[in-house]
């Protein structure tokens, strides 16, 4: 069978950027991506590129703001950080998709009895 | 909030694309930069690190294309493209444009106009307080076939205390005053209301206070509501006015108050000229309500309790008038039994322009549909000439959807161009209406182009649109790219097409006919209407009209000095051939009376037309007195009682022979000798037939109509010129007598007569007008049609004409093709026709509607120009060189 190397859920993507932001401070999307996979020690599959589309839709809500800013070596790029309001919706984002989580965990726990 | 801010970021995307563009594209550049420096770190070389960097991104175009979605409106933005890509469609076709914009603002425009009219008269409520639940009762005499009649005094007393349905009731009368104590006496239009109308319609005054209960009481001091008209024009607005005292009939009534300006009931369906200028309390005399069924004319209005019906309220009075009739038999012997109506006040004060609305309507909305089936047509062609464009955009991935919203932008586009034009024709059309339509038209001079009638204008764009656009777009939309790229499955790929716009073609015919007849029809009608004899010649007279009222000419014979003396000096004035006076006129003035032939039985008695007349009045008007004599000074007020009746009353009562000798009675007035017979004369209308008529001397009876009196001058130099210029003359030897006197209603006979026949003319006019466009538009598309099919089958008469068929029998093969459309088309017009001619028939005069002259004159009329049409492109295909033709491909 197809190892666990699962695509992004719908709407999880959205979660998964305000918490590296909010665990990293400022980042590039490069970086954003980079720390992802890190983290999820490459079990995500990430089309890197439709971080794009998700980097604009959270700005657009006002939830991360971006600057141009020089990278570690040199090069120019865009850096997304956290705002304040962002950080509310992470908090509360969260601790949802904790809600829901216990709830699918609790529910597949009952099944397995 | 979130959504909003969201939404405004969108927006602002919309106009900021380029600089998002370029700094998305920096973006994604350093990512690709910095996976691909991480990989070569990691020891690939550069060539495999950029492969694998591209791999890792993913597809860059995807990605700008979702980027792209979410930063700013796609649905706003591809529409805008599809309106850039329409409109520089209408710009590089200008011809095309000019037609298609023209044609649909005729269609938008006419139907623009002809809204605000149904809008003014038919859609907008009273403005009165729940007018659905007002209604109006009315009597009607069924055994003397006389129609509304409005109730008596007493019979309004027992409608109002018995009924069980209404929850308030009024009375009211129309009325005429004279308001004196200007420079000149003023005739004033007026109506009696009870104190109970203004509660009841739910009206203030915009002035002072309404009438009292005790102000309705016969013998109450004289109060009075002024019009705003009447208090602008004539007393300057002044803030004061109430409390001042005005003269109307040479009697002090105090002013209490001024309505509002739309303020206008019971003249709800009248024009402006003929709505009240002032109010004065409903009271009844002792006089009238004495004898229940002697005179009539008192309007009932009341409001429906809640729960009731109008079907219940029917019941409830007829009940009422049973029992009453039961109660007092001796007043409603014989002949006079009264059944009352109810009518809802909303209808009632439409109902005669009811159908020449609808009428209007109907046409107009048939030439738009002839402009919308016009202008497919012409996309049709167009849709011929792009298909390869369109194969185009399908082939490099445009969806159907895509150009089915491509070809709706367009057609969109055009409506909305025909719109802005429609409007501009509508507001053409409108001031023409108002300078030249009929007067009695109610509420045409109030018509404007408001915000409903551009809301509608906008409404019917959509819907034009969608109409003619519906079948180009699908035709445009189902081209398969394979078919469509090749150039010479033309002529194969577009017969669907072609059957498309013989249909579109023959449906224009088809409704054109329709109108065509319709107008025919009221052309007929009208050249009846002005053939009917008049019963008195109307050029060259003149009507000046004065009123002798009771308490200046309290004694009868000091009035019929002062009138017998302004006649004298009437008749020295130069170029007048005879003066006299009458105290009703035909055409504008009617008043009836009572009686009964003197074989009939007691209670046999029936109602005549009647005007008060002096001698010589019939010499004045030009009808022919057939048998007998006219009055003579000798028909005094001692003399025997004498009248003279018309032919219609002879036929109908003396079975047709002359009844000079006979004798009838007038209700308790005696007994009455038929001296002379004159010929028919329309009373209402030219169009309503003549009825009995009784005239009596003004010098020998007194009655309610003794006071009015218009006088009648016959010159002798008959130019409108003269008319007009006699007036002042007239006035002065009048006013040499009494400069009291009031004068008004200068006028003459023929224009008497032509706004009698103003509305008939205005309607045919604008049938015509209408009958006119749609032939026009319906010849354009048929000529569109057939071009277009000489066009695309140019080639194949070349080939026809290469083996040797004869250049005559193709053009008539062509003109046989149009004949046949033009055939199909005036078979189902008059199907359609004879469909829709109840609208017409309420609108005729004495012409059928199923006229057999009109009915084989117009599709006659109309497969010939059809023909002519055709000629033109007919004779093209026979010019076609066989060489030319087959080498264009």
């Amino acid at each position: 069978m197809t190892p666990p190397r699962g695509e992004v859920l719908q709407g999880t993507l959205d979660l998964i950027v305000l918490k590296t932001l909010d665990a990293m401070g400022p980042l590039h999307g490069y970086g954003i991506a980079q720390r992802i996979q890190q983290v999820s020690e490459d079990l995500l599959k990430l089309n890197q590129g439709t971080l794009y589309p998700a980097l604009l839709r959270l700005e657009q809500r006002g939830w991360i703001s971006s600057k141009w800013g020089v990278s570690d070596n040199n090069r120019k790029a865009k850096y997304y950080s956290l705002t304040r309001s962002g950080r509310k919706q992470l908090t509360s984002e969260a601790e949802s998709w904790e809600r829901m989580a216990a709830v699918i965990a609790r529910l597949l726990g009952a099944e397995g009895v | 909030m979130n959504a909003l801010r969201v939404l405004a970021s969108r927006l602002l995307g919309l106009f900021r694309k380029r600089r998002l563009d370029q700094a998305l594209d920096a973006e994604l550049r350093a990512h690709l930069q910095l996976l691909t420096d991480e990989n070569i770190r990691r020891g690939m070389n550069p060539e495999e690190a950029l492969f694998k960097a591209r791999r890792e991104l993913g597809g860059v175009e995807q990605i700008k294309e979702t980027y792209r979605d979410q930063q700013s409106l796609p649905l706003v933005e591809s529409l805008a493209q599809d309106l850039r890509y329409a409109i520089r469609m209408v710009r590089r076709n200008p011809g095309f444009t000019a037609v298609a914009v023209l044609t649909l603002a005729l269609g938008i425009g006419a139907n623009a106009a002809v809204f605000s009219l149904v809008d003014a008269v038919l859609l907008r409520p009273l403005p009165y307080r729940d007018p659905d639940r007002l209604l109006l009762l009315s009597e009607t005499l069924p055994k003397q076939g006389q129609d509304e009649l409005g109730v008596s005094a007493a019979e309004y007393f027992d409608y109002r205390d018995t009924n069980q349905v209404f929850s308030e009731v009024a009375a009211y009368q129309s009325a005429g005053f004279n308001l004196t104590g200007g420079a000149t006496p003023l005739r004033v239009n007026a109506a009696s209301l009870s104190a109970s109308a203004f509660p009841l319609l739910g009206v203030n005054p915009i002035l002072g206070r309404t009438f009292s209960e005790d102000e309705n009481r016969a013998g109450a001091a004289g109060v009075v509501l002024l019009s705003s008209a009447l208090w602008k024009n004539h007393y300057g607005a002044d803030q004061h006015i109430v409390g001042k005292v005005i003269q109307l009939d040479e009697k002090p009534y105090t002013v209490i108050g001024v309505m509002p300006a739309w303020f206008k009931f019971p003249f709800d369906g009248s024009p402006i000229s003929e709505s009240a200028d002032l109010w004065v309390p409903e009271s009844f005399s002792q006089d009238r309500l004495k004898d229940r069924t002697n005179e009539f004319g008192v309007g009932f209005i009341g409001r429906l309790k809640p729960g009731f019906t109008t079907g219940q309220a029917q019941a409830d009075v007829e009940g009422i008038a049973a029992n009453f009739m039961r109660q007092y038999p001796e007043s409603y012997p014989g002949t006079v039994r009264v059944a009352p109506r109810v009518f809802e006040l909303s209808m009632h004060s439409v109902a005669k322009v009811r159908p020449l609305i609808f009428l209007l309507q109907g046409s107009v909305l048939c030439v738009l549909l002839i402009a919308c089936a016009n202008v497919a047509s012409l996309l049709l062609v167009k849709a011929g000439h792009r298909q390869k464009e369109m194969a185009v955009r399908s082939a490099i991935g445009a969806d159907n959807a895509r150009l089915l919203r491509q070809c709706f932008v367009e057609s969109f586009l055009l409506s909305i161009l025909g719109g802005v034009a429609g409007i501009f024709l509508a507001a053409l059309l409108l001031a023409g209406a108002q300078r030249f339509g009929p007067a009695d038209l109610p509420q045409l001079q109030d018509l404007s182009l408001d915000a409903r009638a551009f809301g509608f204008t906008f409404v019917l764009c959509m819907l034009t649109a969608m109409l003619f656009g519906m079948g180009p777009a699908w035709r445009m939309s189902r081209v398969s790219p394979l078919a469509g790229m090749k150039e010479s499955a033309q002529i194969a790929g577009m017969r669907g097409s072609q059957r498309l716009q013989n249909a579109l073609s023959v449906t224009e015919i088809a409704i054109a006919l329709v109108l065509l007849i319709g107008g025919g029809l009221l052309v007929q009608s009208f050249r009846r209407l002005l053939e009917v004899p008049m019963g008195f010649r109307s050029d060259g007279a003149v009507i000046v009209r004065s009123l002798f009222d009771r308490v200046r000419y309290s004694d009868p014979l000091k009035r019929e000095a002062v009138q017998k003396e302004i006649l004298l000096r009437l008749r020295a004035l130069p170029g007048i051939s005879e003066v006299a006076a009458a105290s009703h006129l035909p055409l504008s003035d009617i008043r009836q009376i009572g009686f009964r032939p003197e074989f009939a039985a007691a209670d046999d008695y029936h109602w005549a037309e009647n005007s008060l007349i002096s001698p010589g009045y019939f010499a004045a008007m030009g009808t022919p007195l057939l048998h007998g004599r006219d009055f003579s000074e000798n028909d005094g007020r001692n003399a025997p009682s004498v009248a003279i009746v018309n032919e219609t009353l002879a036929r109908t009562y003396y079975s047709g022979r002359v009844p000079v000798g006979e004798r009838f009675y007038w209700g308790d007035r005696g007994i009455f000798t038929i001296i002379g017979v004159a010929a028919d004369v329309h009373i209402s209308a030219l169009d309503a037939d003549p009825p009995p008529m009784i005239y009596n001397s003004m010098f020998q009876v007194e009655s309610g109509a003794s006071d009015r009196c218009a006088f009648i001058l016959r010159l002798i130099n008959s130019g409108e010129s003269a008319a007009q210029e006699i007036f002042p003359a007239v006035r002065q030897r009048i006013w040499s007598l009494d400069q009291d006197l009031p004068l008004y209603g200068e006028t003459t006979l023929n224009a008497l007569v032509s706004a009698s026949v103003a509305q008939r003319r205005f309607t045919m006019l604008l049938m015509v007008g209408f009958a006119a466009i749609s032939l026009l538009l319906a010849v354009i598309g048929l000529f569109g049609v057939v071009s277009y099919v000489v066009a695309q089958r140019s080639r194949e008469l070349a080939i026809r004409m290469a083996l040797g068929a004869d250049r005559t029998r193709v053009g008539w093969m062509i003109l046989r093709q149009a004949a046949a459309l033009g055939s199909a088309g005036c078979g189902i017009g008059l199907g359609l026709f004879v469909l829709t001619s109840p609208l017409f028939a309420a609108n005729l005069y004495h012409v059928h509607r199923f006229d057999p002259l009109t009915m084989s004159a117009m599709p006659a009329l109309l497969l010939a120009v059809v023909i002519l049409a055709a000629y033109v492109p007919a004779r093209r295909a026979t010019r076609v060189d066989p060489l030319v033709a087959l080498r264009y491909e």
